[in-house]
């Protein structure tokens, strides 16, 4: 586990780098293991990311982690574990470790409704109307737990007795947005609440987009609601489409 | 011999008397004041020597200790002036008035001689009158505040000058009242009616039933919308009140010396409408003297919070106890105060934090709304009976609307309910009206009938409101029905009323985990 968090946590590695790695070596202690000279040898590694691997080999920071973890209630789940769904996993930039809060339970035809923060009463009864839909299908809804539309299909699934996911772009030790502390706590008990970022981290302009690639990549289909120019919900539904998921996008009157 | 001459200072909302002492010693010509008076009473000395001086006598040019006593009590003011220069000159035999002790003084003098105006005479003359003063002499600026108290002889002067005339017999001084100004604290509410609102019928019948029962109310409605013109009318469709009451509301305005000059007893209800940056002091009460606050400056009258979100929590919450008690309890070092509060709550806020919800305009979450909204804790929003949404007036479409009636129309409505509930709640203690029925006294008053029941079954069902909440909607009913004179709540009323918890029901729609 800690090797895990390790190889998450190495600076110029991404989750492409470490699938990569992982490849190559017996998991990630195998590649903590590594002497240069075999890493050498692996292709497409620059120099910079082999210094990085070869000189990072303090724990100091894995074990706080794991200890922050401890202390919020926060466990983690590797890519070698089982409750990690194939099809994020199988993907070539699928993160070697989530953090998460709540429960795993079967997902089944797992759907992604994300849209604007700012929406009209018009997108919110929309999206609370597929919400509610789905669910009747017995299917899992996953979303962003931001203002609007993500917040409206998480409430409308928790409120209708689903299971619902949220995948967020900060430390699971943090509400953001903080009015969402009610939604957040009732996710943990009745859902999933997923992050690939260890506990203390802020939200950032950098943290969102690779949110919202993780929404792309654990749902099957994806309907994207008022959304506004350049806004998030359409970098998720760009992941979406890369990633071969079905996409739909709803745009309302304003 | 040392001379006394009488004066008066206030404490809390009363006067009490104090014995100006003055000795005069050999020794270095100088003043000393004591008997604990704050800076405004120890720079009496300046005015006094200015203003004996050129009123054409001379000071005393000996050690002159002036006591103010009780001495214990901490006495803060400038309108010992007068009383003191009176009694330096008294002292010092360069005046030959006699039966001093028979005479009050309260005025601050200026370095010409000439008399200024005070606050707190009314309260100092009741003071003065259970204290057995035969006449009372004040500036003229405060005589007309001061011919409110029957059975004493007030008179006022212009100056030292004739103040001294006068107390050697050569002069009798102002007896009648001087022009008037215009009253305070009623914001020019003479010209307010509530004819000149248009267009909002409902929320006119929610405001009158309000001053009916005595139910606190809040107004929700996104800016613009009239909110503030309603509030502002409140107090015309209030009953007249009573002349205790005038007195009461006089004696804290003059306090606070919030009365013009040449201002006498106010009859208007008083209208106060703090900003939601008002300290806590400012609303509750305080200061070094403990000053009254805005819930007490709105006794008997209507305290309006507009934007009562933006209010600090923790200013909010110290409303509890006035609203709950009628009356404000201050404590500082020098003691505690207590002032009445017995006000009409009157609030108003926006439905979100842009403030146009529901509109297209609107483009907060459910759960910033319902943070919002959270903001006015719990239990302030117990004390409010009627939560109305305020919807905005179509301007080109105002002049087809029929305008509402007069507020002397509606007074006349408010007073016979108020009458109705007088007699009914004539043998129970500390209820005066509908809004303070316990729950025993609901279920006396408060009985439905079947269909009416049913209604509100349903009602409280949908929106899943909560026993209190219920309890609250049948003090309305009884309102709305004695506002029709009749015995028994009926359905009607019941249907009226369900309409005046807007925000409940808003609330209960919102997109949020329970």
């Amino acid at each position: 586990m800690k090797y895990w968090i390790w190889l998450s946590l190495l600076p110029y590695i991404g989750p492409v780098t470490v699938n990569r790695l992982l490849e190559h070596f017996d998991g990630p202690s195998g590649v903590y293991q590594a002497g240069i000279s075999e890493l050498v040898e692996i292709r497409g590694l620059t120099e910079r990311q082999i210094r990085s691997i070869a000189d990072n080999k303090s724990l100091d920071h894995v074990w706080e982690i794991m200890e922050s973890c401890d202390k919020n209630g926060i466990s983690v789940l590797t890519q070698s574990d089982v409750r990690y769904p194939k099809r994020a996993s199988c993907l070539e930039d699928a993160p070697p470790v989530l953090y998460y809060k709540g429960h795993f339970q079967n997902i089944k035809d797992p759907i992604a409704i994300v849209g604007a923060r700012r929406c009209t009463q018009e997108a919110k009864f929309h999206a609370v109307e597929l919400a509610e839909q789905y669910i009747g299908n017995g299917q899992t809804i996953i979303s962003g737990m931001a203002k609007g539309i993500d917040s409206y299909a998480h409430t409308a699934c928790l409120n209708a007795g689903g299971y619902t996911i949220a995948i967020v772009g900060n430390g699971l030790d943090i509400c953001y947005p903080s009015e969402h502390k009610k939604l957040m706590d009732c996710i943990v008990e009745n859902g999933l609440l997923l992050s690939e970022y260890p506990p203390g981290t802020r939200p950032t302009r950098y943290t969102f987009p690779r949110r919202n690639r993780l929404i792309s990549a654990w749902a099957e289909q994806i309907v994207v609601i008022a959304p506004g120019k350049g806004s998030g919900a359409l970098i998720t539904a760009e992941y979406g489409r890369k990633y071969g998921r079905r996409v739909e996008v709803i745009s309302c009157h304003y | 011999m040392a001379t006394v001459v009488k004066s008066f200072a206030i404490q809390g909302i009363d006067g009490y008397p104090v014995d100006i002492e003055i000795k005069t010693l050999e020794g270095q010509p100088m003043i000393s004041i004591i008997g604990l008076g704050d800076l405004s009473v120890k720079e009496a000395a300046e005015r006094i020597q200015a203003s004996i001086d050129e009123s054409g006598y001379v000071f005393p040019k000996k050690k002159v200790i002036i006591s103010l006593a009780p001495s214990d009590k901490k006495k803060s003011g400038s309108h010992f002036d007068l009383a003191m220069a009176v009694g330096v000159l008294q002292q010092n035999e360069d005046i030959g008035a006699k039966n001093i002790e028979n005479y009050g003084f309260i005025g601050e003098l200026s370095l010409d001689g000439r008399l200024r105006a005070c606050r707190g005479i009314l309260p100092m003359i009741i003071a003065a009158k259970k204290r057995g003063v035969r006449t009372l002499i004040v500036p003229v600026e405060n005589l007309n505040e001061a011919k409110l108290v029957q059975g004493i002889d007030v008179r006022g002067f212009e100056c030292l000058n004739d103040v001294i005339r006068y107390l050697e017999g050569k002069q009798t001084g102002t007896v009648e009242a001087v022009v008037c100004g215009p009253e305070p604290g009623e914001n020019g509410t003479k010209q307010l009616d509530f004819s000149d609102v248009r267009g909002q019928e409902e929320l006119i019948n929610a405001v009158t039933l309000a001053a009916a029962g005595g139910h606190n109310m809040l107004m929700i409605g996104e800016p613009g919308c009239g909110k503030t013109m309603i509030a502002q009318r409140i107090p015309t469709i209030l009953p007249q009140m009573t002349e205790e009451e005038c007195l009461e509301v006089t004696k804290i305005y003059s306090i606070s010396g919030l009365l013009p000059n040449g201002h006498s007893l106010m009859t208007a209800r008083p209208f106060r409408a703090p900003h939601h940056n008002a300290s806590l002091n400012a609303l509750i009460g305080g200061g070094t003297n403990a000053m009254p606050g805005e819930v007490s400056l709105a006794h008997n009258g209507v305290l309006f919070l507009d934007e009562l979100a933006e209010f600090s929590r923790r200013t909010l919450d110290a409303l509890r106890q006035p609203v709950e008690d009628k009356k404000v309890s201050i404590s500082r070092v020098n003691g505690t105060h207590t002032y009445p509060s017995n006000f009409m709550f009157v609030a108003a806020m926006n439905p979100c934090p842009c403030g146009y919800y529901p509109g297209t305009k609107c483009r907060c979450t459910d759960y910033e709304i319902i943070k919002y909204r959270g903001k006015i804790s719990g239990p302030i929003m117990d004390r409010i009976d009627i939560q109305k949404s305020v919807h905005p007036v179509n301007f080109f479409g105002v002049d087809e609307e029929k305008p509402s009636v007069s507020s002397a129309q509606i007074r006349k409505r408010v007073e016979m309910a108020r009458k109705i509930q007088q007699e009914r709640y004539a043998d129970e203690e500390g209820i005066n009206c509908n809004a303070q029925m316990s729950t025993s006294l609901i279920q006396k008053y408060c009985v439905l009938d079947k269909e009416s029941l049913q209604l509100l079954k349903e009602v409280s069902e949908e929106y899943g409101y909560s026993a209190r909440v219920i309890h609250k909607l049948l003090r309305l009913a009884r309102t709305s029905a004695d506002l029709a004179g009749s015995e028994k709540i009926r359905l009607e009323d019941v249907q009226a009323v369900l309409s005046f918890r807007d925000l409940d029901q808003s609330n209960s729609k919102m997109m949020v985990v329970k």
